[in-house]
């Protein structure tokens, strides 16, 4: 079903919007959340939520794309379940995507940590505007949806060794960019 | 604290980036995630979703018998008949049989058994969907004033309205419900009368259905149950198909109609239909769309809604466009608009139409017909604070209220669907966005009180 239909459902207050959305991207989802939970039980919970939150959220939200909105609910969804359990727990590809980016975020000129939040985010897309496709998708692939790096060789048919090498030209780079930025310190 | 910062701040870029990537990942091979999730993906996933978003099925152990003594008080005998029980009017078509579903229709029309009648009434229960202040829920609303929140519900205050029907909530596909075989042989002409209506050939169509495959069987069972038993039904089918060059037509197991325009279908150049297009544009358009699916849809006499959508964060106004058939009596009619509607789904970008969606009942799952409080009383229930509301905690004051409805309303994770009284409410004087007010909706269960139970809330959150 295409996304302007199942908006319409959700505007109607129809709950086969729910099941119209997870005949469509709910493999995405299941996918994001499973990389970030590592647990089957955990990644239908996040799921689940971040479906009523659609549900809640259109209206007035019109989404476009559909997808992305999704998919950027169900990794919210998902990280909340992850820190709620991560005390216990840490061994998701969400952990070891994370652990790479080693180095310190800061903005001394920020209070608000909302503010540094929207602030970073504009940063990263100013770095994401100046990269290849290529780069922006596995950069994305590793960092928001928390692949590994086979599954994102399988993904775009780069090598893994190809993989590991873009990444860490990446990071490399976004350091030097947030560092010109002023958001990054040793 | 540095990765939480940055794990927000990747929530938070533009959904572009999201675009791009994900577009990789509905491409090729299939990840980690076949490893679990060929068996999650094709049905199990819905068995969970219904598990955590539908706490409790809606199966004849979940209702309560009222106490003895606590009988209705229901002066007007309660007609029980399902009033949506058509026959389907169907001629035989001199096709041969194709594939594993028969694509002949039958000469006779077939009727599903009615609902038994069940006395005393069972009780009914709803769940809150209150969502920690995360969007406005359904029927929520962005506008500039009050008064564009335009919709044609033949519902009126002035209506004499004693009872209305309560209808167990479907289960759709993959979902613990599977239709009998005469609700599937209902579905198959159903399917089959939509195709022909649309002037597809019947003789060179095949009917499929949504039954895994041998081996995505396999991997479901030794995945989800691993030695456990797999219930009988399992693999039963819940939706049959009709795939052509033009359509894709999809008839599912709560007998609700899809067809999808493989190639959007232009509107006539005088008819335009964009963001932005207004009313009369739109009424135009559901004029149009009516006679021109009437038949389709088999209505005697057919009223057109144009209802509005509110605006979207880049402020352009929007209309929904759907169709019904008013009936002699003012409860059937108010059944027809809200259960019985069709959907036209117009594409915004060339004004295009891509796809109908035509809502059905099953008249097997009705569970009874209930007497119906007052507009009066919903308003005092409504002041006791005795309202579902995704976003509307506190008790708004009266003079923030600024329309009353009768509707039902699907909501996910209810039991039944049933009607409420929806009052919608100005959120605040200040706009929410731009110069946007937002009206929020708070539902009332029109259901006679004791007949009716409220349960836990639905667990889901978001950000919590």
């Amino acid at each position: 079903m295409e996304d302007g239909m199942i908006i319409e459902l959700f505007y109607k207050r129809s709950e086969d919007a729910i099941y119209e959305l997870d005949a469509k991207y709910g493999k995405l989802c299941r996918s994001i959340a499973f990389n970030i939970l590592n647990d089957i039980h955990d990644v239908e919970e996040s799921v689940n939520d971040g479906y009523l939150g659609a549900w809640n959220s259109i209206p007035p939200a019109t989404p476009n794309p559909l997808q992305a909105y999704i998919c950027k609910i169900v990794r919210n969804t998902s990280l909340n379940l992850y820190h709620k359990k991560s005390a216990v727990n840490r061994n998701s590809n969400f952990d070891i995507a994370m652990d790479e980016l080693d180095f310190q975020l800061s903005s001394p000129n920020l209070v608000e940590s909302e503010v540094q939040v929207k602030e970073l985010s504009r940063m990263i897309q100013g770095f994401l505007d100046n990269q290849k496709k290529e780069n922006r998708v596995v950069f994305m692939l590793r960092y928001a949806f928390c692949y590994s790096y086979s599954q994102i060789a399988k993904k775009t048919g780069i090598s893994e060794k190809n993989v590991s090498v873009i990444l860490t030209r990446l990071r490399r780079d976004l350091k030097q960019h947030l560092t010109e930025k002023g958001y990054y310190y040793e | 604290m540095n990765k939480k910062k940055f794990s927000d701040a990747m929530s938070e870029i533009d959904d572009k980036y999201y675009v791009e990537a994900s577009e990789y990942l509905s491409k090729g091979s299939n990840i980690n995630w076949v490893k679990f999730a060929a068996a999650v993906a094709v049905l199990a996933i819905v068995v969970f979703a219904t598990f955590k978003l539908f706490p409790q099925k809606p199966s004849g152990d979940n209702i309560t018998e009222l106490p003895k003594g606590s009988t209705t008080t229901v002066e007007k005998p309660i007609d029980t008949k399902p009033i949506d029980t058509k026959p389907i009017d169907t001629k035989t078509v001199d096709t041969k049989p194709a594939g594993k579903y028969s694509n002949v229709l039958p000469s006779e029309p077939i009727t599903l058994p009615e609902a038994p009648i069940q006395n005393p009434l069972p009780k009914i229960t709803y769940r809150d969907f209150k969502n920690n202040g995360m969007g406005l829920g359904p029927g929520g609303l962005m506008a500039y004033d009050a008064s564009e929140l335009v919709n044609s519900n033949p519902w009126n205050k002035d209506m004499v309205i004693d009872i209305l029907p309560v209808y167990k909530a479907p289960y759709i596909k993959g979902g613990e419900t599977k239709p009998t075989k005469d609700e599937l042989e209902y579905m198959r002409i159903l399917l089959l009368k939509t195709a022909k209506s649309l002037g597809v050939d019947l003789e060179k169509v095949t009917i499929t259905d949504d039954v895994p495959s041998e081996e995505q069987k396999a991997a479901i069972i030794k995945k989800v149950f691993d030695k456990n038993p797999v219930p009988e039904d399992y693999f039963d089918p819940a939706e049959l198909r009709i795939d052509t060059n033009e359509f894709l037509i999809k008839v599912s197991s709560d007998f609700r109609v899809f067809i999808d325009f493989k190639k959007n279908m232009k509107l006539p150049d005088d008819y335009k239909y964009r963001e932005n297009a207004g009313y009369d544009d739109a009424v135009k358009i559901a004029e149009y769309l009516k006679s021109k699916y009437n038949e389709l849809l088999g209505f005697k006499d057919t009223k057109i809604s144009v209802e509005s959508k509110g605006y979207n964060i880049y402020l352009e106004k929007s209309y929904r466009i759907l169709i019904y058939e008013s009936l002699p009596l003012d409860v059937d009619t108010i059944v027809s608009y809200n259960l019985r509607q069709a959907l036209f789904s117009l594409d915004y970008e060339d004004g295009t139409l891509s796809a109908i969606f035509i809502e059905n009942i099953n008249p097997t799952q009705k569970v009874g017909d209930y007497p119906i409080i007052t507009i009066d009383r919903a308003t005092e229930l409504f002041k006791e604070g005795k309202f579902i509301s995704a976003s509307v905690s506190k008790v708004p004051d009266w003079d923030t209220v600024k329309k009353i409805e009768l509707i039902y309303l699907k909501v996910p994770g209810q039991d039944y669907i049933l009607p409420y009284y929806e009052f919608t409410v100005q959120g605040g004087s200040e706009p929410v966005y731009k110069d946007l007010l937002a009206f929020p909706s708070c539902y009332v269960p029109a259901i006679e009180p004791e007949f009716i139970e409220e349960m836990e809330p639905l667990k889901g959150n978001f950000n919590r």
